[in-house]
């Protein structure tokens, strides 16, 4: 390559088309005239083309979202592309909609025939929640589309992962506001760590909380979101110690939820399942997530 | 598969209005979701599902290994991906061929297969350019990302993010080069 010119170095980003159409004439017009970047740009093209290529497939993107087993390709994939993996956490969040809509339909119409039973027989309904357990999964998960492999019934499902709130830090900051001390230092430093939480950017708020976090390793909200992060990443594996630590540290935060899916999903399936049960048994806040968890992790009725 | 599927599907097929309307109900709470944000051309990517799950329940495609609806909602969420991503702003100076298309899942096997093969081989080449390089690719080419951008995120002036593109490709292309020619004797 004898060229010196330091458009030679424009090259890759003219390909990609992300000069300023100024800068993109100009590498446009030296092309034009030098062979040697002709040829260099020829084979440029080809790469990132190939490279590009490396973008998940739609079938690929709706598969991560219903957390079926990826393949090393896709997995690395995913770890490097931003777009991809906000293609997937766009699909998680809608199919955590419509497990929320359908488990809510699926209530309503439980409690409708519990309600016309005690009319009919007169017998009092022992059960006090209606649980979404009798009918299908909640959501969609694990499911082939559209291809001709053959369904893995005993294969345990996942459990598909909403956002944990952050009502509860936002109301303290609030009724923090203006004091000054180590709690509302870590206050500002959790939002500024959950920013990209908030816009779905699991990723980035992992970097920024695991940064927080060996800082202060005492704080069980970091540790807990980072948990969640890990989970709603589709690492539940890596999701397990933090949620186990911010238990430890303070039994007021409440991992129990988290830590039962986070166990489901890892393949600690009998733990994990135990969990759910004892929660959605017990009728508490956290009942009706834990139940609807629970099917979905069954993929059968309970 | 569920009695109550076949008789949807069997009413689908048929026009029946009464599943046809069920299966519309279930397109629609995907893609007329907010997030996804299509408003205006959600009513023709609807109709775009209609015809593609027209022609799968038709082919046989759905074997009941999911209920239906799941089945519709995961339809419907392919091309409402599709339909973003046709819509994201193209490159200029990659010809509009070569930007990632969804790949059409009805391509011969052959095709499909070559398909794999060429990303298999792209992988490998990534895997081993080293983490600064590799690191460089992603954000040029998956985050589609300028030098200036870039230089900023990094913290490393324009003219070094520059240099470093341009030995990153060529050492890119010594390892396609490298990859292509081991997997030669093979074909």
């Amino acid at each position: 390559m004898s060229c010196t010119s330091p458009t030679r170095e424009l090259l890759t980003f003219w390909l990609a088309g992300s000069l300023d159409p100024l800068e993109a004439a100009q590498a446009q017009d030296h092309v034009a005239g030098c062979a040697d970047c002709r040829i260099e740009s020829d084979q440029a093209r080809e790469l990132l083309r190939g490279l590009r290529d490396l973008h998940l497939l739609t079938d690929e993107v709706v598969a991560a979202a219903a957390y079926e087993p990826e393949t090393e390709m896709v997995g690395a994939h995913l770890r490097g592309c931003a777009r991809c993996r906000q293609e997937v956490a766009l699909l998680r969040a809608v199919n955590a909609d419509l497990a929320r809509t359908s488990s809510r339909r699926r209530g309503r119409w439980l409690m409708g025939l519990a309600a016309a039973a005690v009319l009919l027989i007169a017998v009092p309904i022992v059960r006090q929640v209606p649980r979404p357990l009798s009918v299908e999964p909640a959501a969609p998960v694990a499911i082939p589309a559209a291809s001709t492999e053959a369904p893995a019934p005993t294969i345990p499902r996942r459990v598909i992962v909403e956002k944990a709130s952050l009502a509860s830090l936002a109301n303290e900051t609030i009724v923090l506001r203006g004091a000054s001390g180590p709690r509302q230092a870590l206050l500002a430093d959790l939002a500024a760590a959950l920013e990209p939480y908030q816009r779905d950017d699991f990723s980035e708020s992992t970097v920024r909380l695991r940064a927080l976090r060996a800082r202060r390793p005492d704080a069980p909200e970091v540790a807990y979101y980072l948990g969640v992060c890990f989970l709603l990443l589709g690492q539940p594996a890596d999701a397990i110690e933090p949620l186990e630590q911010a238990g430890r540290i303070s039994s007021s935060v409440d991992t129990a939820y988290y830590l039962a899916v986070a166990r489901v999903n890892a393949g600690q399936t009998q733990q994990g399942r135990a969990q759910l049960t004892s929660l959605c048994d017990a009728g508490g806040s956290a009942a009706p997530r834990a139940c609807a968890a629970l099917a979905q992790a069954s993929g059968s009725a309970r | 598969m569920a009695p109550a599927n076949d008789d949807l599907i069997s009413g689908f097929l048929k026009g029946d209005d009464e599943s046809s309307r069920q299966i519309d109900a279930w397109i629609h709470e995907v893609v007329r979701h907010p997030k996804f944000g299509l408003k205006a051309e959600a009513a023709d990517l609807a109709q775009d599902v209609r015809r593609k799950l027209l022609s799968a329940l038709r082919d046989g495609r759905f074997h009941g290994s999911s209920t239906l609806r799941t089945y519709v909602w995961r339809v419907a969420q392919h091309v409402a991906i599709d339909h973003l991503r046709m819509r994201r702003t193209r490159p200029a100076a990659v010809p509009l061929d070569d930007v990632a298309e969804p790949l059409d899942r009805d391509r011969s096997p052959e095709a499909l297969m070559l398909h794999a093969e060429r990303r298999a081989l792209f992988h490998l080449v990534l895997a081993r350019l080293g983490d600064e390089c590799r690191d460089l690719f992603h954000l040029i080419v998956f985050d589609e990302r300028g030098y200036a951008e870039i230089a900023r995120q990094l913290g490393a002036s324009e003219g070094a993010i520059k240099v470093r593109a341009l030995r990153c490709r060529e050492k890119a292309m010594r390892e396609y080069k490298s990859v292509t020619s081991q997997r030669a004797p093979r074909l």
